[in-house]
């Protein structure tokens, strides 16, 4: 066989095996060698071949971030950020399996590799024939026996990213399923809880951490010591998963916990605590919030706010005391107000409870009962609501999540802010010529 | 999370500047892509919040009710025209007596007459009537947005970039517009 083609040839076959298809490595050499006497490009050819012999098309090639779940016959270069082995059970057999992280100028994504490559951290690899699945949450590139694993030149991927990955990150700046993260938190709230999981019952830390930017919750598989109220730690190699929409930390048996040179002080994360309220364009970008504050204008009044009935045994949201589950039901009232905040920045739908409801229009459920009258006019409760509070200015509190219908934030506590036009006005005024005095008269050159 | 549903923000502009304002334009060709409209600060708006006082209030409808009403603030006077296709809002129109407090929150549209000259009006999804210190903090925090956006003009923010192509933007005109808007605050 020329020993040119000879790689490729293994190649094709090796693919075609991944299907299940196996073809004689003769029919191979025959059929790629007449391609290619016709001039037909050689990535052309093998891709015939495939699509010939096993219906299949050539591993793509994709940068990690731009990677989906459920994705087969991809092709990655990656750098291994960090790599462990792990022994598993698979049908009563011990077998060690590598999991780790890996990284190109794109993201980080985790990885696991069913056979041993003889992979080290530091290792520039193009992996063929590798897939997407989602596990625990996350995104985790796949390969074994099927995929083929070159080691390239350490110095063929640019070092940039894990240069960066070096670096902490902010809790506002994580996001969703990303591996190794590297960050430096408070613990604000900490405690140990029994679970039962399929191997037995487990102990696990769950709680809350803080830092300038943010507050998100965490969770550490492994129980440590230094996970304690008070304590400032610098966390390597954990984890985001979501929790009910929120990112949370998830710290396993590969994360490591240090104590950095200097602790997070009380100063640091004031802005958190006090919970002054964060600008919507800065916090809509990111995948979920945990007990942050807003404030914007009330723009819009959604139908389904004021007064409601709900089914008493499961809670549904029901009509005319029929419940689509539970039939003809005695239907329990609540209030609630669904609302679209703003501030000119950003907009996000925001969701009052009962008492909420009552805190910011000063209408009880009875009170309301009344409005709606012995004809329980709903939509009377709906307008008077709608009446008090569009275009007043509202400041918010509790956790934003995302979904198919857009960003809402479900609200802990709520109340109308009020605030002196006249004294803002004179404060933005003074603030304006005082920035103006550094460079009077340059007109356009100068934004103030 | 791609594609995934963002709600248009609703900008605050003075009217003065929505005035000023002529380029209109889609991001895509597809039919439902939303229509934009970008002010001389560089704010790529589709939705806006308003917050004046109806000063005029005319049904210039044929056979259906169709209101057109003047809103104005410290800078100048937005026009709104409400029709069959905003029903609540029309429904508001025709129950309101100027003056009157009003927040109107709707979508930018132009209109370009026969020698040339582009008119914006705003399409109102809906109108409520509110309070004088509503009506105060909305000039406060158009004034906050507006200064903003002026700020950023010198950046490379795309639509700020695209703004001062266009327009050729002064953003002392609009810094003056703002100051003055706030001063008003003081002297009223």
């Amino acid at each position: 066989m020329d020993e040119k083609i000879a790689p490729h040839v293994d190649e094709i076959i090796r693919a075609l095996g991944t299907t299940g298809t196996t073809v004689n490595q003769a029919i191979i050499i025959e059929e790629l060698a007449r391609l290619l006497e016709f001039k037909v490009p050689l990535k052309e050819a093998k891709r015939s071949l495939l699509k010939k012999y096993g219906n299949i098309d050539l591993p793509s090639v994709k940068k990690l971030s731009e990677l989906g779940a459920g994705e087969r016959n991809i092709e990655v270069t990656a750098r291994i950020f960090e790599i462990n082995t792990k022994v598993v059970g698979i049908k009563e057999q011990e077998r060690t399996i590598f999991m780790g992280t890996m990284v190109d100028e794109t993201g980080a994504r985790s990885f696991t590799a069913w056979e041993d490559f003889g992979l080290e951290k530091g290792d520039v690899v193009k992996v063929i024939n590798a897939y997407v699945r989602m596990w625990q949450g996350m995104q985790e590139i796949n390969f074994g026996a099927r995929s083929k694993v070159e080691k390239l030149d350490s110095s063929a991927l640019e070092p940039l990213l894990s240069k960066d990955l070096e670096r902490p990150v902010l809790l506002a700046e994580l996001k969703e399923g990303e591996p190794a993260v590297h960050t430096v938190i408070r613990i604000m709230e900490s405690g140990q809880q029994e679970i039962n999981t399929k191997n037995g019952p487990r102990t696990i830390v769950t709680g809350i951490a803080i830092d300038s930017s943010a507050k998100l919750p965490f969770t550490s598989w492994v129980p440590s010591p230094e996970l304690t109220a008070g304590n400032t730690v610098e966390i390597k190699n954990a984890y985001m998963r979501s929790w009910q929409g929120i990112p949370t930390i998830n710290m396993g048996e590969f994360t490591s916990i240090s104590h950095p040179e200097t602790p997070i002080d009380d100063s640091d994360i004031a802005g958190v605590l006090d919970h002054v309220p964060i600008r919507l364009d800065k916090i809509t970008d990111r995948d979920g919030a945990f007990d942050v504050s807003i404030e914007g204008n009330i723009i819009s009044v959604r139908p389904g706010s004021g007064l409601i009935t709900r089914c008493p045994e499961c809670n549904r949201v029901i009509q005319k005391n029929i419940c689509r589950v539970h039939g003809l039901v005695e239907g329990r009232n609540d209030m609630r107000i669904k609302s679209i905040l703003d501030d000119g920045t950003g907009a996000l739908a925001v969701v009052l409870d009962a008492d909420l409801t009552r805190k910011v229009t000063g209408y009880s459920i009875e009170k309301a009962r009344e409005v709606a009258g012995a004809d329980m006019n709903l939509s009377a409760v709906e307008e008077e609501i709608r009446r008090k509070l569009i275009g007043l200015t509202m400041r918010l509190r509790g956790n934003m999540t995302k979904g198919e219908y857009g960003i809402t934030l479900v609200a802990s506590d709520a109340e109308v802010t009020e605030i002196n036009p006249a004294a803002a006005a004179a404060d933005l005024v003074k603030e304006i010529e005082g920035a103006g005095h550094h460079s009077p008269g340059q007109g356009d050159s100068d934004p103030w | 999370m791609a594609g995934q549903y963002t709600r248009e923000v609703a900008y605050r502009i003075f009217a003065q500047e929505f005035r000023d304002s002529n380029l209109s334009f889609k991001d895509s060709n597809d039919q439902y892509s939303p229509q934009y409209l970008l002010t001389p600060t560089g704010a790529k708006v589709n939705r806006m919040l308003i917050v004046g006082t109806l000063t005029e209030k005319e049904d210039i409808g044929n056979e259906a009710e169709y209101w057109r009403a003047r809103v104005v603030d410290p800078t100048g006077a937005f026009l709104i025209y409400a029709g069959q296709y905003q029903p609540e809002a029309a429904q508001v129109m025709a129950n309101i007596e100027a003056p009157q407090y009003l927040a109107v929150v709707g979508k930018p549209s132009t209109f370009q007459t026969e020698d040339g000259t582009i008119l914006t009006s705003v399409r109102p999804e809906s109108i409520h009537i509110v309070d004088a210190q509503t009506r105060d903090r909305w000039v406060v925090e158009t004034t906050q947005r507006t200064l903003e956006r002026v700020k950023d003009l010198n950046s490379d923010n795309p639509d700020a970039v695209r703004a001062k192509e266009h327009y050729n933007t002064d953003s002392s005109v609009y810094r003056q517009m703002a100051l003055a808007a706030l001063e008003s605050l003081n002297t009223e």
